[in-house]
């Protein structure tokens, strides 16, 4: 009985251990201040041989800096100011099963990619990026807008259904509520980030009830999307179940081989499945967590502290009611849908 | 008869060490004027718009009012933000000391977030600070652990 046991749990480890694969990274380097989070965990001090590995997150004080190598033989820079995860997605194309995506939610990073096999896609509040080359930056400014400047190579931008290629000396913005932008010449050197922070706080200020909206679609989105793979989750692993339940009965009538055949063509299809629909929608939860924690905290900083002294000013009332609708949206529908551990 | 005395001593030699306990724990406690002490020194940096001392002594995640700031980048902005809006941070009257109950986070926040960040972040030793101003409150959340360097862990502002 021990024997068929272990047989069987030596399938399902053959069977998944392609997806145990992991993209993980060391820190190589590090500057001022650098502060490590791990899923559920404290913020603690990081140090120099620091393992990051799927779901950390990484936060640079001013005047700090921190290097990441990867284990793929890339690496990443994460300048002064950031919030940087490291995180996976599922990815069914990919061997492992995963494929490394990397959250730039605040500030500057670069990344230098060596294997082209083992690119990650990388993810702004905004934007989705799919690297077809070795050297670029991305910027985030509190207000969730990125700039993505490429220096080597190409890098695909994607923002609400559009997509644009860009080359070696290009860059492209993508802000809430005007989304992806023109593509425009730039060198690495030659752009400012402090600039482009400044521009798009500039715009928030202008009109921040059309980006708060604009954030508000993408949360019920993130939301919508995630139900729905939840959903599927749920009547996955009701059938799962049944399925699992035939396995003694097919041992007893047909045998240990019958049973290992139906567990390969009837189990693990839904167990892979299961796995892909259980990461797709806590990416879409956890994208909707950090649109809150990163995005629309940096905006009510910037526009509380603008209105502090005048609580009656109507451009403060307005911002306010669009602040609550998205609040409410959150309170209600994501948080009971987030673990505790996740909040 | 010897084993009667060990045991004598074993007690004796635990209730000294829980009695040195308390005392070095009740030492590494701001008491309540000290407590103010400290809230006052963090309203004057207020006053004085001084965002480099605040971001110094504030811990993360940083509660403001219906917001967590996990970031440090986050609070630099907060600290930047506050001292040049204008507000008149300067106390009104005399500053309050509270000790934190199982509902002091409703006084930020309904959202189950701020609860569980109650739950998880607040420190053991939290006193919530009450600073009247001219047009309203300041709440702070300090830990009263003297070892803590960053002891300021929230803040809200209410009106009047």
């Amino acid at each position: 009985m021990m024997k068929r046991k272990n047989i069987l749990c030596l399938l399902f480890l053959m069977m998944f251990s392609g997806m145990l694969w992991a993209e993980s990274g060391v820190l190589s380097y590090l500057e001022g201040r650098v502060t490590l989070e791990k899923p559920g965990g404290p913020q603690m001090s990081a140090e120099i041989g620091d393992t990051l590995v799927s779901g950390d997150t990484l936060y640079t004080d001013s005047k700090s800096f921190a290097e990441v190598a990867l284990t793929s033989g890339s690496t990443l820079s994460i300048k002064e100011g950031s919030v940087f995860n490291f995180g996976e997605i599922v990815d069914s194309d990919s061997s492992s099963g995963k494929r490394g995506f990397f959250r730039v939610l605040l500030g500057n990073v670069s990344f230098k990619f060596k294997n082209l096999l083992h690119e990650p896609e990388i993810g702004t509040p905004l934007s989705v990026l799919a690297v077809r080359g070795t050297d670029f930056t991305v910027y985030t400014s509190p207000d969730g807008a990125s700039l993505t400047v490429v220096s080597d190579g190409l890098v695909e931008v994607s923002s609400g259904g559009q997509t644009t290629l860009l080359a070696a000396d290009q860059g492209v913005e993508v802000s809430a509520g005007l989304g992806l932008g023109e593509t425009f010449d730039a060198r690495k050197g030659f752009v400012r980030y402090d600039a482009f922070v400044k521009q798009a706080l500039s715009r928030l200020e202008e009109n921040p009830v059309l980006v708060i909206e604009a954030y508000t679609e993408q949360l019920e989105n993130y939301i919508e999307e995630g139900k729905y793979f939840l959903d599927s989750f749920d009547t996955n692993m009701v059938e799962l179940r049944a399925v699992k339940g035939k396995v003694p009965e097919i041992r007893e009538k047909e045998g240990d081989e019958a049973a290992l055949i139906y567990i390969g063509d009837s189990l693990g299809p839904l167990q892979e499945r299961g796995f892909e629909l259980n990461g797709n929608y806590r990416y879409h939860f956890i994208s909707a967590l950090f649109l809150r924690r990163y995005v629309i905290s940096s905006i009510y900083i910037r526009m509380r502290t603008l209105y502090l002294s005048e609580p009656d000013n109507p451009g403060w009332l307005a911002f306010a009611e669009a602040y609550g609708d998205f609040i409410n949206l959150y309170e209600q529908r994501l948080i009971p849908l987030l673990e505790d551990e996740d909040l | 008869m010897a084993e009667l005395r060990y045991n004598t001593l074993v007690k004796y030699i635990i209730t000294a060490l829980s009695l040195l306990s308390i005392f070095l724990s009740s030492c590494s406690t701001m008491n309540n004027r000290q407590t103010v002490l400290a809230a006052g020194d963090i309203s004057a940096d207020l006053v004085s718009g001084d965002a480099e001392a605040l971001s110094l002594q504030s811990g993360t995640p940083f509660l403001f009012e219906t917001e967590i700031l996990p970031a440090p980048a986050q609070l630099d902005a907060l600290w930047q933000g506050l001292a040049a809006s204008g507000y008149d941070f300067g106390p009104s009257g005399e500053i309050t000391v509270l000790d934190p109950d199982d509902d002091s986070w409703r006084r930020f926040s309904s959202s189950r977030e701020v609860e569980v960040w109650f739950q998880r972040h607040a420190p053991s030793k939290a006193a919530l600070v009450v600073i009247p101003t001219s047009s309203g409150r300041l709440v702070l959340i300090i830990d009263r652990d003297r070892r803590d360097r960053k002891p300021l862990r929230g803040l809200k502002v209410e009106e009047m």
